[in-house]
C-alpha cells in the first residue's frame, strides 16, 4: 500500500544518503509509512517537523557505525561532504565575532543588490509582459499625435503587423449605484492596442475592431483592483453596466493584475473612437495626445518603420484640416522598443545606482576577504597541523571555500531580509512616474539573480586567502613559532592593500554622495516663485450633466469659490484650471501679433487659467498693470496676464502691457495684456520657468473646463483640506474631490527622484565608510597585538603612550591616504557621469572634494585610535616576562 | 560469548521488540520505545543499536518481501537464544541489585 502522504523530498533524499545501502530501501519506505500515520495522527506540520528530526538523526548518528564494527559500506560522497560542513559550521559558532561580522558585512552588499536589482529589474529590464516582446515598438516615441493621424499611419506603414493608440490617464467621474461620485482614471486606447500588445483578459474579453466606431463604443474594461474594490472581484458583472462621465457603458472584460499600459494609473479602459466626421474634427485632428504603439512583423526593423512614417507624413499634412504641418514635422520622429521607450527616463539614474552598487560590492569583498586572512592568520597553527598530518591543500582551500559559502549563504538570507525591509522604507519614495515602479517586489528574478551575484562575491572574497593557504609552506608557521615575520609582514601588505582599496571606494561614493546632497540641498532652496508654505490644494471635478454654456459654469465656479471661503479653516481662495506642480498641465500654440511671423511654427507656452485672487493665494508678485476682478466677464473683452519670462522672451523685457496675443485658429480673437507677473518654476524646481499666459477662469470657462482645481491658505493643513472636502460635497454631492494635497507636498513629490537618487548613494556611502573603518580598525588590532613586545620594550625604554599612539595614529594614515588620493582622482574622472543630476553644483565641487576626505581621515583615525590606546595600556613587565 | 552486559537502550530495544508482535521492525520499534519510556527516539538511534545487537548475535533479522498487500520488503527482527539469556541475566541483575531498596525509594 502507497502512503497517501509524502515526507518533503529534499529530506528525504538526504536521508537516502545517509542509510547505508544495504537497509536504504527499507528503512526509507518504513519511514514514508510512519510519516503517513503521523499525518492522520497529528497532522502534516508535526509529521514533517518529525521527518525532519529523524534525518537529522540519521545524519548525526550513522558515522558512528563504522566504530562499532559494522562495516562502512555507505558513505558517498554526498555524506561525507555533509559531515565536512557539520564541521565547519561548528568552526563557525566557535568565533561568533568574526562569523557575525562577516555575515553582517555580506548581508549588506547583497541587500543593496537585491534592493537595487529588483528596482533597476522593474525600471529597466525585465521584459514587458507580452509574447515576444521585442517585436513591440513605440511609435513617433517620445511623441503623441492625434486619433486623424493614426488612423492613416494604420494604412500607411508596411512593416507593421498591428498599430494602436492610447491615451494615458484620462480623469473621468464614475458614480457607483450607491455611494458618492468618484473620480477615476481613464485610459482611451483603440481595440488594435490590446491586439497589437498580445494583451488578454483575465475575465471576458477586451475590445473588439468594431467598437472604435462612432456610436458603437459604449463599452468599458476593468483593471483587476477596479473589479476587486467595486465590484468584489465577481465575475457576473460581465455584462452588466456602470456609469462614466454620465453615460451608461456595459463592462465586457477586466485586465489582468499588474496591467500598467499605457501606465499602471489607470481604473478603466474605453474605446478610443475613429470619427472622422465633420463635426468632430476638432477632437479627431485636434487632440494629439495619442501615443502609438505597433507590433512589428517578422523581419521588419524600427528604421524600415521609421522610413514608413517619413513617407506618411504627406498624408497626414493633406488629411488635416485643422492646420497642414510644416514638410519637415515628424523628421525628428523616433521609432524605437517598446521596452527602451518605456524605461529611458529611468535608465541613467538605475545605471548611476548600479555603478555604485558596484563598488560597494567590491568593498564587500575585500572586507570579508580581510576578515577571512585574519581569521587565517588565527587559525595558522591548526591548518599548518593540518597540513603536516597530510591534509592536501586543495581541501584546505576548498574548506575555506565551502566556509565562505556557508557564510555567504547567511549573509544572502539576513541581507534579504535587510532588501525586504528596504523596500518598505523606499516605497513611497519612488518616483510614480517611472512604469513599474509600484510592483517593485523581492521576487523569484531578483533572489536568483542576487543568489547568483552573492557566489560571485563569495568566490572572489575566498581567492584572496585561499591563493595564500595554496602559498604558504606546511612549516612556515611552526618553524617561525608565532614570532614569525615574513609570513605576517605579506599577509600585512595584503591586508593594507585591501584596506586602501576599500578607502580609495568609500571615497569615491561620499564624493559622490556629497555632490547629490549638496545638489539637493539647493534644489530645496531654489525660490519657485510662488508661496507654497500654508497651501492646500485638490482637484474639483464638475457633474458630468453640468451646463456647458460659458456664462452658467462662470457663476458656477464663482458659486463654488464662495462657499469655500466662508469656512473658517480657509483664510483664501482660488480656482485654476491648473497651476505650477499641479496634477494638471496645459500648453497652447500662441501667435503674437507683431512677433510671430510662421502660423506652423508657433511658441508653445503654459496656459492656466485661474481665478482673480489666484495670485494672492499663491503669493505671486504682480509686477505691471492688474491682474483679473469681476469686471473681466464673458461678455467683455478677453484679457490676459503673462509673466516675467514671456515678456522677456517675446517683448525684450518691453513692458507688454497693452499688447495682445491669440489662439492660433483661424478667426480667434485678440486676447489684451493686461499685466505681468513673476515668473513660477513649472513642473520641476531644477528647470528654469518657462512662458506663461494666465487667464481668467470666468471668460474661458467653456465645456472644455470639466475640473477647477482649488489653492487654498489654510492655517491648519489638515483643518484645511477636511473643509476643501466637506465645503464641496455640501455645495453639489455629484462633485467628485480628489488630489487632496498641500502644496508644499507637490514640491517635495517633484523632488522624488534626486531624493531617492541621494539617500541611496548616502547609505551606500556609509556603508562603504563603515567598512573601510572595519578594515582599518582590524589592521591596526593586529598590527598591535603582533607587536606587543615591541611597544613593551619601548615603555620599559621611557616611550610616553603618546608617542606609541602617534606612531599608530601615522600609519592610520599612511593606509587612508592612498586610497584617498586614488579615490579622489576615480571622483574627479567620474563627477561628468553625475553632472546631468546635478543641479548648481559643479561635478568636482571644491567642498565636496574637501569635505570627503577629511571625512575619511577622520574615520580612519578613530578607527585607529582605539586599538592604538588600547595598546599602549599593556603592562611592559607581563609582555616581557611571557614573550 | 558476547561482551558483558547490555547497554541501557540496547536492553530497552530488546524488550520492545519482545513486546511487539507483529510490525517487529526498525521504526514501530522505535515508536513503542517513544511510547513506553515517554523519550524521544529516533529510528536512527534504534537502528544502530539494531544493528550492533546483530553484530553481538543478540539479534537476528530477515528481508521479507511484502506477500499479497503490496508494497515494499521489510527487514523483520527477532531475538536469538542468545540474545533472551543475556536479558534474563541483566534481569537477574537488575533484581538482586533492587532487593531491599523499596523501603528507601519510598522515603523520598
Amino acid at each position: 500500500m502507497t502512503p497517501r502522504h509524502h515526507p518533503p523530498p529534499t529530506w528525504r533524499w538526504i536521508l537516502s544518503r545517509a542509510i547505508p545501502r544495504r537497509d536504504r530501501a527499507t528503512l526509507l519506505a518504513e519511514l514514508d509509512e510512519m510519516f503517513a500515520r503521523r499525518v492522520t495522527r497529528e497532522g502534516e506540520p508535526a509529521a514533517r517537523r518529525w521527518y525532519r528530526e529523524e534525518v537529522m538523526a540519521f545524519v548525526v548518528h550513522t558515522p558512528g557505525l563504522g566504530a562499532s564494527g559494522v562495516k562502512r559500506d555507505y558513505g558517498g560522497g554526498a555524506m561525507e561532504g555533509l559531515r565536512q560542513v557539520g564541521t565547519i559550521v561548528k568552526g563557525l559558532r566557535r568565533a561568533p565575532g568574526f562569523t557575525a561580522l562577516a555575515v553582517f558585512t555580506l548581508a549588506l552588499g547583497i541587500g543593496a543588490n537585491a534592493l537595487i536589482f529588483a528596482i533597476a529589474d522593474r525600471a529597466v529590464f525585465r521584459p514587458l509582459p507580452f509574447p515576444e516582446p521585442d517585436r513591440l515598438v513605440s511609435v513617433l516615441d517620445g511623441w503623441t499625435t492625434a486619433p486623424g493621424s493614426l488612423e492613416i499611419l494604420q494604412d500607411e506603414l508596411r512593416g507593421v503587423e498591428t498599430i494602436g493608440g492610447a491615451i494615458d490617464a484620462l480623469g473621468m467621474t464614475y458614480e457607483p449605484i450607491d455611494g458618492p461620485a468618484q473620480r477615476v482614471s481613464v485610459a482611451q486606447v483603440t481595440p488594435e492596442y490590446f491586439t497589437a500588445l498580445g494583451a488578454a483578459p483575465r475575465v471576458g474579453r477586451l475590445f473588439q475592431v468594431e467598437e472604435s466606431e462612432p456610436g458603437l463604443g459604449d463599452v468599458v474594461v476593468l483593471s483587476s483592483d477596479f473589479f476587486t474594490s467595486n465590484f468584489g472581484a465577481d465575475p457576473s458583472i460581465i455584462g452588466s453596466s456602470l456609469t462614466l462621465e454620465g453615460t451608461n457603458r456595459r463592462i465586457v472584460g477586466v485586465l489582468p493584475e499588474d496591467f500598467a499600459f499605457p501606465s499602471s494609473r489607470n481604473d478603466l479602459w474605453i474605446p478610443l473612437t475613429m470619427d472622422s466626421s465633420p463635426a468632430n474634427v476638432g477632437y479627431h485632428w485636434g487632440m494629439g495626445i495619442v501615443a502609438l504603439v505597433a507590433r512589428l512583423e517578422a523581419g521588419a526593423t524600427p528604421e524600415t518603420v521609421r522610413q514608413d512614417v517619413l513617407r506618411a507624413q504627406a498624408a497626414v499634412r493633406v488629411a488635416n484640416p485643422l492646420w497642414t504641418p510644416a514638410p519637415d514635422f515628424w523628421d525628428e520622429a523616433r521609432v524605437s522598443a517598446l521596452q527602451e521607450s518605456r524605461s529611458r527616463w529611468a535608465r541613467t539614474p538605475v545605471l548611476l545606482l548600479l555603478g555604485a552598487l558596484a563598488v560597494v560590492l567590491l568593498v564587500v569583498c575585500a572586507n570579508v576577504a580581510n576578515l577571512l586572512l585574519s581569521r587565517g592568520l588565527a587559525r595558522q597553527r591548526d591548518l599548518a597541523v593540518q597540513t603536516a598530518l597530510g591534509a592536501g591543500r586543495t581541501r584546505l582551500a576548498a574548506n575555506q571555500l565551502v566556509e565562505v559559502v556557508i557564510l555567504t549563504a547567511a549573509g544572502t538570507a539576513v541581507g534579504l531580509v535587510f532588501a525586504s525591509f528596504g523596500l518598505e522604507v523606499l516605497r513611497p519614495l519612488l518616483p510614480a512616474e517611472v512604469p513599474g515602479l509600484d510592483q517593485v517586489g523581492l521576487d523569484m528574478r531578483v533572489i536568483g539573480s542576487t543568489t547568483v551575484v552573492a557566489l560571485l562575491v563569495a568566490v572572489a572574497a575566498a581567492m584572496v586567502p585561499a591563493m595564500r593557504v595554496g602559498r604558504s609552506s606546511p612549516g612556515d608557521f611552526l618553524r617561525e613559532s608565532g614570532r614569525g615575520h615574513s609570513t605576517s609582514r605579506s599577509r600585512r601588505r595584503t591586508t593594507s592593500v585591501l584596506v586602501a582599496a576599500q578607502m580609495a571606494a568609500a571615497v569615491v561614493l561620499v564624493t559622490g554622495a556629497g555632490l547629490l546632497a549638496r545638489s539637493l540641498y539647493e534644489l530645496n532652496r531654489v525660490d519657485p516663485g510662488f508661496v507654497s508654505n500654508g497651501r492646500v490644494t485638490a482637484r474639483l471635478d464638475l457633474p458630468p450633466g453640468l451646463d456647458h454654456d460659458r456664462e452658467a459654469r462662470a457663476r458656477y465656479f464663482s458659486e463654488i469659490q464662495e462657499a469655500l471661503l466662508a469656512d473658517p479653516a480657509l483664510d483664501g481662495v482660488a480656482l485654476a484650471s491648473s497651476f505650477p506642480f499641479g496634477p494638471e498641465w496645459e500648453n497652447m500654440a500662441v501667435a503674437i501679433p507683431g512677433v510671430t511671423q510662421d502660423p506652423n511654427n508657433l511658441p508653445v507656452v503654459y496656459q492656466r487659467r485661474v481665478t482673480g485672487s489666484f495670485f494672492e493665494v499663491a503669493g505671486i508678485a504682480v509686477l505691471a498693470g492688474r491682474t483679473f476682478d469681476d469686471s473681466d466677464r464673458v461678455d467683455t473683452p478677453p484679457v490676459a496676464v503673462v509673466d516675467e519670462a514671456f515678456a522677456r522672451a517675446f517683448f525684450d523685457g518691453v513692458d507688454p502691457v497693452g499688447r495682445t496675443v491669440r489662439y492660433p485658429w483661424r478667426g480667434a480673437g485678440d486676447i489684451q495684456i493686461v499685466g505681468v507677473v513673476a515668473s513660477t518654476r513649472d513642473e520641476e524646481l531644477s528647470s528654469d520657468p518657462s512662458p506663461t499666459v494666465w487667464m481668467p477662469l470666468s471668460q474661458l470657462a467653456g465645456g472644455m473646463v470639466d475640473h477647477a482645481l482649488v489653492v487654498a491658505s489654510a492655517p491648519v493643513a489638515e483643518a484645511g483640506l477636511a473643509a476643501i472636502q466637506s465645503r464641496a460635497r455640501a455645495f453639489d454631492d455629484r462633485m467628485a474631490v480628489s488630489e487632496l494635497a498641500t502644496y508644499p507636498e507637490l514640491l517635495r513629490d517633484s523632488l522624488a527622484l534626486p531624493r531617492l537618487l541621494t539617500m541611496l548613494l548616502l547609505l551606500f556611502a556609509g556603508s562603504t565608510l563603515l567598512l573601510g573603518c572595519v578594515g582599518v580598525y582590524g589592521v591596526a588590532s593586529f598590527s598591535a597585538r603582533e607587536r606587543v613586545r615591541e611597544i613593551g620594550v619601548r615603555m620599559t625604554l621611557g616611550a610616553h603612550p603618546s608617542e606609541i599612539r602617534g606612531r599608530f595614529l601615522r600609519e592610520g594614515l599612511w593606509l587612508a591616504v592612498p586610497g584617498g588620493v586614488i579615490g579622489l582622482i576615480v571622483a574627479t574622472l567620474s563627477g561628468r557621469v553625475l553632472s546631468g543630476f546635478l543641479y548648481q553644483v559643479s561635478p568636482i565641487d571644491p567642498v565636496t572634494f574637501v569635505a570627503a576626505p577629511v571625512i575619511l581621515v577622520a574615520a580612519a583615525l578613530a578607527a585607529v585610535y582605539v586599538p592604538a590606546s588600547r595598546a599602549t595600556r599593556v603592562d611592559p613587565a607581563t609582555v616581557l616576562r611571557e614573550g | 560469548m558476547a561482551r558483558q552486559g547490555l547497554g541501557e537502550l540496547e536492553h530497552q530495544t530488546m524488550l520492545a521488540l519482545l513486546r511487539l508482535k507483529d510490525d517487529v521492525y526498525t521504526a514501530p520499534i522505535a515508536e513503542e520505545l517513544e511510547r513506553r519510556t515517554g523519550r524521544r527516539t529516533t529510528t536512527a538511534a534504534v537502528y544502530i543499536v539494531l544493528r550492533r545487537l546483530e553484530e553481538k548475535g543478540l539479534v537476528e533479522s530477515v528481508l521479507q518481501d511484502p506477500g499479497a498487500e503490496g508494497g515494499r520488503d521489510r527487514r523483520y527482527f527477532e531475538v536469538t537464544d542468545l540474545g533472551l539469556q543475556q536479558l534474563r541475566q541483566a534481569r537477574a541483575a537488575y533484581t538482586s541489585l533492587w532487593e531491599g531498596l523499596d523501603t528507601v525509594l519510598a522515603k523520598g
